[in-house]
């Protein structure tokens, strides 16, 4: 009787660390991770076009407001727009099972407008960087993609990208699509 | 009265020899580690960073001991048993944590790694103190033992090279005697600007693809620099490659032996030949921040890093003391006892006042030999491209490199810019600009090639660049110029 008293202390103990690995990532991402969480955005995303010209070209893990993130920096512009400042845009993460979005804040980008001389478009803040919490997105593969949604009309353009995220147990690599992690 | 005393201190001493004895065994199985390290990097580390380790773990030990002898009921062997086997796991988890990082099969976070290792430490430590007292006792004795004779190995490797550090910091070298220089007054200043770990042009288009590297070679060329783009050191080794150019050799030697080359560095053939022209030597010297125990270099002018240039709380741990604690479970406070900001502030001074002064040396008398020797762009990787800090937490991640080295750069020009403000038009000085080997990334598909691919910028004034080549050894670095400017006929490999 006195062994298998014993016994249960053994197997609630085992039980409660178990529960703990568990519940703790979860606990984590809830209270403990503010910045670069995925939003909802209303509305289901429109067919992909080729209007946005675009380029991802790095995912680094930083510490942002004392937490550590990815920032992801790339540049894009809508090609049928007239003023950039008109649009929200957003980096899309496009995964089998559902779709996340991030909002992406404009950046300065000196080379672009040297890029795209022809463009009549003020490309200077094409830039756009974009705070992902690697431990707010489960592990798996997503390919990347921009949207852009007009500030009054809230007309809506989509475009899918080459590149993608590819969330292992400790990282966000950035890949081309055709890469295997 | 007396004889109550005696008699309570005679009961008294043996019980509390029953209690403290049991302790070597864990002192000698929590120590083993840090005696493992110092014995394997003697040779560059400090004895007071071992001292200062040693008392912390010593501090620590006790504590886990006591802890374990109040839960054991004053059972001494059991006690000890138990805290062994928790001071394993305290040792382990920095491995076991970076282990599953690197392999990155499974999620590595503190916050569920840390404690679960905690509890299995915990669970053994428990049924370690169960054993029958006969087999605690054995095993309390095979510890002692195994790690008693593991001690006295490392000790045996220790002692006779501290005695030999020793003897070297208290070593006078003898100026060499002026001779008539043959070019008077008109020998040219000589600046040997060495930035440790800059990788050379050729690595950083084939590998790191860094964008600023060609306006980089195009301001060094406008500036009359001759970019010498293949060189390569036949190392990696700091203290190997240095000894080696400042004595013009290529010296063969063990690696690992780093003593054999503090001497050919402090008091070296380059500097020697220059004092015998009545050259007046000036070194900026970051090397003995790496390596402490080196002894400082034979100039006339020697400025070094100020490590008392604290003025905050200095660090707990150095980098010996991070490379032990990295291991344990302090590991999870890594950011708290990284040494931040503050800590890295004598390195930023160094590097701040050095590009001041290389530049602004008119009270030193001519002709004079700057040797500078910045650890930058070596980690830890403090500033991004555009010089904001880094965060800490990068300070040793290798993506932070790139950022590093185009800040190196900045400083590199700025150093250019200054001592050609100030040069003497008349008698324009020699630059070398170079590094003692590339990036040290080990990492597929880094190549042997590309971690050995150093900077080497010449600016020679009166020189045919053109019979340079584009492979030259870095050993040649002071042949070549001494032939030259001196008509020496120093031998070329």
């Amino acid at each position: 009787m006195k062994i298998k008293r014993s016994a249960w202390i053994h197997i609630a103990l085992f039980a409660t660390m178990i529960l703990y690995l568990v519940i703790a990532p979860l606990v984590e991402v809830k209270f403990f991770i503010h910045q670069g969480k995925p939003i909802q955005l209303a509305g289901a995303l429109p067919e992909p076009t080729d209007l946005v010209n675009h380029a991802v070209d790095v995912a680094k893990e930083v510490v942002f407001q004392g937490e550590k993130i990815y920032r992801v920096n790339g540049w894009s512009f809508l090609t049928t727009a007239t003023d950039l400042a008109d649009y929200d845009t957003y980096l899309v993460l496009n995964s089998p099972r559902r779709d996340y979005v991030y909002p992406a804040a404009p950046s300065g980008r000196r080379d672009i407008p040297r890029a795209f001389p022809e463009v009549k478009l003020d490309l200077a803040n094409s830039g756009f960087v974009v705070f992902i919490a690697r431990d707010a997105l489960p592990p798996g593969q997503y390919r990347i993609s921009l949207l852009y949604q007009h500030k009054g009309t809230g007309e809506r353009v989509y475009q899918k990208t080459q590149r993608m995220l590819v969330r292992t147990p400790n990282q966000l690599l950035l890949m081309d699509l055709e890469e295997t992690p | 009265m007396t004889a109550t005393k005696t008699g309570r201190l005679a009961a008294f001493l043996p019980r509390l020899f029953r209690l403290v004895y049991p302790l070597v065994s864990v002192l000698l199985f929590g120590l083993y580690p840090v005696l493992y390290f110092y014995q394997r990097n003697v040779q560059l580390v400090l004895f007071s960073s071992l001292a200062r380790v040693l008392l912390i773990y010593l501090l620590l030990i006790i504590v886990v001991y006591l802890v374990c002898l109040l839960l054991n009921r004053g059972n001494s062997i059991r006690a000890a048993n138990a805290a062994a086997v928790f001071m394993l796991f305290f040792n382990t988890y920095g491995i076991l944590f970076r282990f599953i990082l690197e392999k990155d099969l499974l999620t590595a976070r503190h916050y569920t790694l840390l404690p679960l290792w905690i509890f299995i430490a915990v669970y053994l430590a428990w049924l370690t103190s169960r054993l029958r007292p006969a087999l605690a006792l054995n095993l309390w004795r095979a510890v002692a033992l195994i790690f008693a004779a593991l001690a006295v190995v490392s000790l045996v490797g220790i002692v006779p090279t501290e005695i030999n550090k020793a003897q070297l910091q208290r070593k006078q070298y003898a100026d060499a005697a002026v001779t008539a220089p043959v070019g008077g007054t008109q020998d040219p200043d000589i600046y040997y600007l060495l930035f440790d770990e800059f990788t050379g042009f050729k690595a950083v288009r084939e590998y790191w693809k860094i964008p600023e590297a060609d306006a980089f070679k195009t301001f060094l060329e406008e500036k009359g620099f001759y970019i010498i783009e293949d060189s390569h050191g036949f190392n990696t080794v700091t203290l190997h490659q240095m000894a080696s150019r400042l004595n013009h050799t290529e010296l063969v030697g063990d690696d690992k032996e780093e003593t054999q080359y503090y001497e050919l560095i402090a008091d070296n053939q380059v500097m020697s030949y220059l004092k015998s022209r009545g050259y007046t030597t000036v070194v900026f010297d970051e090397v003995s921040w790496p390596y402490p125990a080196m002894p400082a270099i034979n100039a006339d002018y020697l400025y070094e890093l100020d490590l008392n240039d604290n003025s905050d709380f200095g660090m707990i741990f150095d980098d010996f003391g991070v490379l032990i604690i990295d291991n344990t479970m302090l590991f999870s406070l890594s950011q708290y006892y990284q040494l931040e900001g503050f800590g890295y502030r004598p390195h930023r001074n160094m590097i701040l006042s050095t590009v001041e002064r290389v530049g602004n040396m008119d009270d030193i008398p001519s002709p004079k030999f700057i040797y500078s020797h910045l650890m930058i762009p070596h980690r830890p990787y403090l500033f991004d491209a555009e010089g904001n800090p880094v965060d800490s937490e990068y300070y040793r991640n290798w993506e932070y490199y790139p950022g590093y080295w185009v800040y190196s750069t900045g400083i590199i020009r700025q150093m250019v810019e200054n001592i050609l403000a100030d040069a003497d038009p008349a008698n324009p000085p020699v630059i070398i600009l170079q590094s003692d080997h590339g990036a040290r990334l080990h990492r597929d598909p880094y190549t042997e090639e590309q971690r050995t691919n150093i900077l080497f910028a010449v600016y020679l004034p009166g020189y045919d660049t053109t019979s340079l080549l584009q492979n030259e050894n870095p050993v040649n670095t002071f042949p070549l110029i001494f032939n030259h400017y001196f008509g020496e006929d120093f031998l070329l490999r």
